[in-house]
């Protein structure tokens, strides 16, 4: 299954919350009455718990904990990256995936041609490797005599 | 992976390639794909002898040459067959997910192997783990008792089966207690039954 990368979002350091950015509204920094009216994103038909969020070109990927609604979703950790401010015409905020694609055995994340931000995926794979080589290590550790 | 350190000697009509300056051993291994030069005729590797000399698994076709550069390159890891993704790949995703699935499957083989361990008569069963050995087979192959989940293993290390636990039975075949002396750390099993200490 490809990644979901409609639209962009807004993340805040510190933050699990992860809101989209709907394009048409007006920039929040150029008046107090700027409404969203999200319309893009379906992040409740295509997102689910355990799915992995990360944000384009920032180097580590999150959790999904929940999907509150199409527009807003929550993060197993807070946040770590660089707070997005959304800006520009049409307001746009970071561009992001979601990553939904992953191994029978072990929910290893699996790479499809379009995703974006390669490496991202590629560390997620082997730290997973590594905790699962390490129960197994543990494991034959405690088998040995 | 490509290697092309050192040269290589190629003998019309050999099937033996020597190196000098190489160090093949470790780093290159059966099915990787020998060639003199870029365009060239592959030659599929049958087997490394040592850091200074392979065997094609076709007789060299070219000139002989002492001392040739030569390029190997490597599509699969040594051991489990793990394909690389490389630069030049056009589709590098599909490779890492081919890696990624690779793995998966041997980590599952591999887990299947370490956790659900068949125990034959007479094995002294020490489970040292954590509390994650949910299957025990106790008796003759798999046709043995299961010891079921509802035991538990305790932080030092010992067996303890649950109160009126049962034999599980899960091939249709009965366990004879005195065929299967299985004794996990202090729990032993005897003709009347399983003792925890």
């Amino acid at each position: 299954m490809a990644q979901y990368q409609v639209g962009t979002v807004v993340a805040t350091n510190g933050s699990q919350t992860v809101t989209a950015v709907d394009p048409d509204a007006v920039d929040p920094n150029q008046g107090p009455d700027w409404t969203p009216t999200y319309a893009a994103q379906l992040w409740l038909a295509e997102v689910t718990s355990g799915d992995l969020f990360y944000i384009a070109d920032d180097p580590v990927a999150y959790i999904v904990e929940s999907v509150g609604s199409n527009t807003q979703l929550t993060l197993e950790s807070a946040y770590q990256g660089t707070t997005v401010v959304p800006d520009g015409e049409p307001l746009t905020g970071a561009d992001y995936a979601i990553h939904r694609d992953f191994s029978t055995n072990y929910s290893f994340p699996l790479a499809s041609q379009g995703d974006i931000g390669l490496a991202v995926i590629l560390q997620q794979v082997i730290i997973d490797f590594d905790t699962e080589l390490k129960l197994l290590d543990d494991r034959v550790v405690a088998l040995e005599p | 992976m490509i290697y092309s350190k050192g040269t290589a000697a190629v003998t019309l009509n050999s099937q033996t390639v020597t190196g000098t300056g190489t160090r093949w051993a470790k780093r290159i291994h059966a099915g990787d794909v020998f060639q003199l030069e870029v365009g060239g005729p592959l030659y599929l590797i049958a087997e490394v002898s040592s850091d200074t000399s392979l065997i094609l698994a076709a007789e060299y076709a070219g000139s002989t040459d002492a001392t040739a550069d030569y390029t190997i390159v490597s599509d699969f890891s040594r051991y489990f067959s793990v394909p690389y993704p490389r630069n030049q790949d056009i589709e590098k995703a599909s490779v890492m997910r081919r890696s990624t699935t690779r793995v998966d499957t041997l980590l599952g083989q591999l887990s299947d192997r370490i956790f659900n361990v068949e125990y034959p008569p007479g094995s002294v069963v020490d489970i040292v783990a954590t509390p994650s050995v949910d299957t025990v087979y106790i008796g003759q192959g798999s046709g043995g008792a299961l010891v079921t989940a509802d035991s538990t293993v305790t932080a030092d290390s010992n067996l303890v089966l649950a109160d009126g636990f049962t034999l599980g039975d899960p091939l249709g075949s009965t366990i004879t207690a005195d065929s299967s002396t299985v004794r996990a750390s202090s729990a032993v099993v005897t003709a009347d039954g399983f003792n925890t200490p």
